[in-house]
């Protein structure tokens, strides 16, 4: 009776646990359809604009040969892995081609994209799918490639020469160049370190530019003389104004030196020259001290020696004086002018 | 569903050659290199089975359309037309659907092709000139075409169809390409006269020269999205021209019409959401819509040219 009651439990319980218990352990076991490579894949997205996505991607055990720009349900881009990369393949001890660029269509037609985009390189037999990331900031990478994919932007291509010098000041300054197909009117943004963005628009002549396919009039400039809080700083030029999306450019460049300008640094005058200079300018007068004159004579000064590290602070202080100055002046201004008194009739008068 | 929104059609791309030389196009290679060349294409389809359609074609749109057909030849209105008749006359529909046309279509462009709209003529259109991609037109580019079937012969005084060979190499317009306003388009009765002057500009830039196609019953010819093409004047009001046209756009693709496609601030690209004559369903249901982020389709061109004023030869 036992034995018949033991095998009876053992039925109503214990075998179906054992055999849930088997069956876990068997898909556990079993293999994965698409099994995940040990390896890691290597290499990422390097540059993000609203032309291009450009990167590399290695796998030791997966031959990698598409990469692809995804919205959702989306195919927007997709280019083959075949750049060669001399320092990828020194990098990882291995030579081929492992570079791609992804093109982003100017001409695409949604204006919404409700999914977040992602780019993934597929093997050869379309098995295998690993996301890409964003090398500088891999978090930041769908909201990177969304804002490259934003209608006003979309298509954008350009270039960002850099600073040149012709040693004059009014002469140097950064350039470079950039159009959107079938758009006339574009904009780049000048970044600088600790200063608000600077617009500026692509309507110079470039016939080097033109002989090569783009359009005439694409060229930007901006000369030291026009944005000189800015000289001294390290400056990037960007598609956007948020400063996200950067033209390419092949080294960092500064914003000329205070050799190259001839330009004091920061402020360039001492305040109370400049703001006497502007003041005699505005009231129709000629300065005393011509700013010129005071540029060719001044030297540059102790400023040179200030260490590179404190540049950023000393410069934010320069500034905020330069602008409370700027107010004060003002608010001086404001009090020298007296409102005109009111005359008041005689009926009023007599009326109080 | 997943939309691949790349590439382009196999006889635009710039390895044409290549693809041809490497057998891409199978059976019809011959056809495949007039496309890329000329911008069109004529198949001779005449059977037994094709005389049967084009003649019950005839027979019942000669009923259905006798009133227009009348005013017509008294001058009191212009070319009787009917368009989606394959909605309810099945031989407009089985010409729509022939597997001929659709096996070449697969092979000149890479992707499965579907009908979605349909057309018949009684009488030449006298068209103006102009390129079926301002109308509709796909993303990515090029995946439309248009098929032009012969219900009897053409005879030279009847208004044939006419076109300028190579003119699907010019740019495809919208009219965001020219600047235009919503309101500029909503002010035009005929919105294809905005794009007239841009396209004869074109031809005479090119130096290219009209032909006219003068088909045998049963006889195709298949043209490009952008061939510029019209109806030539009819000089014998009492000749027919019976005839079809079948407008086809390609799988996995978004569907516009430039004509409403404007700058995205002023509303973006005019979407389509085309039949398939296949099955009488549209291509996209509501949730596939929405699922692709897509806003309604057609917001424009709903509220500003209810019917669509535009003819095609």
């Amino acid at each position: 009776m036992l034995s018949d009651r033991l095998v009876i439990r053992l039925n109503e319980y214990v075998m179906p646990k054992w055999s849930s218990l088997r069956r876990l352990w068997r898909s556990e076991r079993a293999p994965i359809p698409h099994s995940v490579p040990f390896h890691p894949l290597r290499g990422g997205i390097e540059l993000v604009t609203p032309s291009m996505v450009a990167g590399w991607a290695f796998h030791p055990d997966v031959t990698l040969t598409e990469v692809k720009l995804l919205v959702g349900p989306l195919l927007i881009s997709k280019a083959p892995l075949n750049g060669h990369r001399s320092d990828v393949a020194e990098t990882i001890g291995f030579d081929g081609s492992f570079g791609f660029q992804l093109n982003i269509p100017a001409d695409f037609p949604l204006l919404f994209l409700d999914s977040p985009p992602q780019v993934i390189v597929v093997s050869e037999d379309g098995q295998e799918r690993f996301p890409l990331h964003f090398l500088a900031d891999p978090k930041a990478t769908a909201s990177l490639l969304s804002q490259a994919l934003q209608p006003d932007l979309r298509g954008l291509q350009g270039h960002f020469d850099g600073f040149s010098d012709d040693g004059s000041g009014s002469g140097s300054g950064v350039s470079g160049w950039a159009w959107r197909p079938g758009s006339e009117n574009t904009t780049v943004w000048l970044q600088a370190d600790n200063l608000p963005p600077r617009a500026v628009a692509c309507n110079l002549a470039r016939p080097d530019l033109e002989m090569i396919g783009h359009p005439l009039h694409c060229g930007f400039a901006l000369s030291l003389t026009e944005w000189p809080e800015a000289i001294g700083r390290r400056v990037k030029a960007s598609f956007d104004q948020e400063g996200r999306l950067f033209l390419p450019q092949t080294q960092t460049t500064e914003m000329g030196s205070p050799e190259s300008s001839g330009i004091i640094p920061t402020t360039r005058l001492p305040i109370d020259v400049e703001l006497s200079s502007l003041r005699a300018v505005e009231a129709g007068l000629t300065p005393a001290a011509p700013l010129d004159t005071y540029l060719q004579s001044t030297p540059v000064g102790p400023m040179l020696d200030t260490p590179i590290s404190l540049d950023a602070h000393w410069q934010a202080l320069e500034d905020f004086k330069l602008l409370m100055d700027h107010i004060e002046a003002k608010v001086d201004d404001l009090e020298r002018i007296q409102p005109p008194l009111r005359r008041r009739s005689a009926r009023f008068r007599l009326w109080r | 569903m997943a939309l691949d929104l790349t590439g382009m059609p196999l006889v635009d791309r710039p390895d044409f050659e290549a693809l041809l030389t490497s057998g891409q196009f199978g059976p019809w290679s011959m056809e495949a290199e007039k496309m890329h060349r000329d911008g069109f294409c004529v198949l001779d389809l005449g059977s037994p089975e094709m005389d049967r359609l084009c003649g019950s074609i005839i027979a019942q749109l000669g009923l259905r359309l006798a009133p227009e057909i009348a005013q017509w030849r008294q001058q009191a209105a212009g070319p009787p037309r009917l368009q989606d008749g394959w909605k309810d006359v099945l031989e407009i529909r089985s010409l729509a659907l022939l597997p001929e046309v659709a096996d070449l279509l697969r092979h000149l462009y890479g992707r499965e092709a579907f009908a979605f709209q349909s057309l018949n003529f009684v009488v030449g259109s006298q068209q103006s000139t102009h390129s079926d991609a301002v109308h509709f037109h796909s993303y990515p580019n090029g995946f439309m075409c248009g098929v032009w079937i012969a219900l009897e012969d053409v005879s030279a005084d009847s208004g044939p169809l006419a076109y300028y060979p190579g003119s699907h190499r010019f740019p495809y317009l919208s009219a965001r390409l020219l600047g235009l306003s919503p309101d500029q388009v909503r002010n035009q009765e005929h919105p294809q006269l905005l794009f007239e002057t841009a396209w004869q500009q074109e031809i005479a830039n090119a130096g290219l020269s009209q032909e006219s196609f003068l088909p045998r019953r049963g006889q195709v010819l298949i043209w490009h999205a952008n061939l510029l093409h019209g109806g030539q004047p009819v000089t014998n009001p009492l000749a027919t021209r019976w005839s079809q046209v079948v407008h086809y756009y390609f799988e996995d693709c978004l569907y516009t019409t430039p004509m409403f496609s404007f700058a995205a601030n002023h509303g973006g690209d005019d979407l389509r959401n085309p039949y398939r004559i296949e099955n009488g369903l549209r291509c996209y249901t509501t949730q596939e819509w929405q699922a692709m982020g897509l806003t309604s389709p057609g917001a424009f061109r709903q509220a500003s040219h209810p019917i669509e004023r535009v003819r095609h030869a």
